[in-house]
């Protein structure tokens, strides 16, 4: 099941999700996730095809606008919930390392 | 200089890095991959390059298509975009290569990448192998079940060993490239889990030995059948192999490249494709089957083999050289003897069998004594033994498979000495004691010899059967 399947996103997942708060050419996302993060996270052309595809499925995305081949995205607030969980979730991660660790993790 | 290269690539669906890797290679040396076959795939050469390749599978896409979809050209442009440039796609199957150093592979994330290679490898490929799986095992389970039935008859034709070794060796390749691909599938959604793509595999020298194994045991056999001296077996042979095989291939490729070309859609193309392939195929063994019987009936493949009408009917009446007739034992001359001989050999066993009886229409057809014997040369040492019970007990088998008991017949230990033979077998009659049929073993081959109803056997014509039969320098016909 999509819903079940995006309960956790991957690194990935969340960045090109991350993209589409405004809307935006499918290729563009190529680009823009890695100067996002520094190229510290590069996702694959087949990976984004099927991520975008699969993010449409689940309602997580939603197709703005076609021109030829080229089309663009944004997210829903199904989209944006998902993105607001799986920020939760790395937050609460977070809070716990520095709970456990404190200061001398600094 | 040629500038073209096409090669048979064996590899297995899933093993995605064994076939970039091998694609790399290839490249340093100058040659660019530049189009996928169903067998041979076409390389052009370029100058050489230390390129990138990628294996990925686009699984919506179908070797019937007329050309790439939309979405599969959006995935191209994706591709492009990062520096991929596509080299060659068949099917699903898509190759790419790129030229920067380290560059972003197209699948970054291992749990698509191995459910795109599921997805679709359920579509084509699995199924394919999964049906040759059961095609193989069925034939190969035909081939066991004869073998344990009639092992001689079978081991000695080229024909049976040749085609029986190549479904036993069909269902050893495609056990291990369905158990692989599960296995490996089991295991690489495990990995993906943990964020690693799993490596398949490489089955490659597996596979090569396999081919290799066919590809010889067909060699083999077509010089088997073409040295054979049977005309029938020849134009057979020459007809499946020149005009069946080919034939199909040609019509099922050509039907789909010619439906691609007029841009037929994709189901269209495969229901015709297959439809024709079936038809083909159907018609081509009719019409070989048809032609051989015609043939055969107006005697085309009878040589100069003499022929006669008895009540209406024809019979063919040869007259073959034997090693050993009636008129070498006994002091008769009769006319109307037919004297024909069959042999058939492979590697391991070779079978000579001899016939001489009295036209249907003999002037002195009752009273005229047959002959009739055949020897099994054993040319593998080890089926010795397994030759010799089997001929001991098969005769008996099938005579009493249908017989109250008291008509029970076996092959029982008769004196060898006369026959020069290693050890001899009379075929007895429980109820009437034995009968002028003997199993004769020599050091490397077997006589069976029965001689017709009322025949005394004499020490004389037992040296000569020996002389002729037993110990035979140049295996006389055995070879021919």
């Amino acid at each position: 099941m999509p819903r079940a399947k995006f309960q956790t996103l991957t690194e990935q997942m969340f960045y090109i999700l991350l993209c589409l708060k405004d809307e935006c050419y499918g290729m563009d996302i190529l680009d823009r996730v890695p100067a996002m993060t520094q190229r510290r996270v590069n996702v694959g052309s087949g990976t984004l095809y099927n991520l975008l595809e699969q993010f449409v499925t689940a309602g997580m995305i939603r197709e703005t606008k076609v021109e030829g081949r080229r089309r663009s995205y944004i997210l829903t607030d199904y989209g944006r919930e998902t993105l607001e969980r799986e920020y939760r979730r790395i937050s609460a991660q977070a809070e716990d390392f520095r709970r456990i660790f404190g200061e001398e993790s600094k | 200089m040629k500038d073209k290269r096409r090669v048979m690539e064996i590899f297995s669906f899933y093993d995605r890095s064994g076939l970039e890797r091998r694609l790399a290679a290839m490249a340093e040396k100058g040659w660019l991959l530049e189009k996928i076959g169903s067998t041979l795939w076409t390389y052009r050469r370029t100058e050489p390059r230390k390129l990138t390749f990628c294996v990925c599978w686009f699984p919506k896409a179908s070797a019937f298509d007329p050309e790439p979809s939309e979405e599969q050209q959006t995935f191209y442009d994706f591709c492009e975009h990062t520096g991929w440039t596509l080299a060659a796609s068949y099917g699903q199957m898509q190759v790419f290569y790129n030229d920067r150093p380290d560059p972003v592979p197209i699948e970054t994330d291992p749990v698509m990448e191995v459910d795109a290679i599921h997805r679709a490898a359920k579509r084509t490929t699995l199924p394919s192998h999964l049906v040759l799986l059961a095609l193989a095992l069925l034939n190969g389970g035909l081939f066991i079940s004869r073998l344990l039935g009639d092992p001689v008859g079978l081991l000695a034709s080229a024909t049976n060993l040749f085609t029986g070794v190549d479904w036993v060796v069909l269902i050893a390749l495609e056990a291990v490239e369905c158990g692989s691909h599960f296995l490996w599938h089991r295991r690489a959604v495990k990995a993906a889990e943990q964020g690693e793509f799993l490596e398949a595999k490489n089955h490659r020298t597996f596979q090569i030995v396999c081919l290799a194994v066919v590809g010889i045991g067909l060699l083999y056999y077509l010089a088997s059948i073409l040295t054979s001296g049977n005309p029938m077996m020849m134009v057979i042979a020459l007809l499946m192999f020149g005009v069946y095989l080919p034939g199909v291939l040609l019509l099922t490729r050509g039907m789909m490249a010619f439906l691609k070309k007029r841009k037929v859609s994709t189901g269209i193309n495969r229901t015709v494709t297959l439809l024709s392939a079936f038809v083909g195929a159907f018609l081509l063994v009719g019409g070989i089957t048809w032609g051989v019987l015609f043939g055969s009936t107006r005697g085309w493949f009878a040589g100069s083999e003499e022929t006669y009408e008895y009540h209406g009917n024809i019979f063919t009446a040869p007259q073959d050289k034997l090693p050993l007739t009636v008129e070498d034992l006994l002091d008769v001359d009769y006319d109307g003897y037919i004297r024909e001989q069959t042999n058939q050999q492979s590697l391991l066993l070779a079978q000579y069998e001899a016939r001489q009886r009295p036209r249907f229409d003999a002037a002195d057809f009752r009273e005229m004594p047959t002959l009739e014997y055949t020897v099994t040369l054993v040319k593998a040492p080890f089926l010795y033994d397994m030759c010799r019970d089997h001929l001991l007990l098969d005769r008996a088998e099938r005579w009493n498979r249908d017989m109250p008991e008291i008509a029970w017949y076996s092959y029982e230990p008769a004196a060898p000495a006369p026959w020069g033979a290693e050890a001899a077998y009379c075929w007895t009659s429980r109820e009437y004691g034995p009968r002028n049929t003997y199993l004769l073993c020599y050091p490397d081959r077997f006589v069976e010899i029965d001689f017709s109803y009322g025949w005394q056997v004499t020490p004389e014509q037992m040296t000569l059967v020996a002389e002729r039969l037993g110990n035979i320098d140049d295996g006389y016909s055995l070879q021919k």
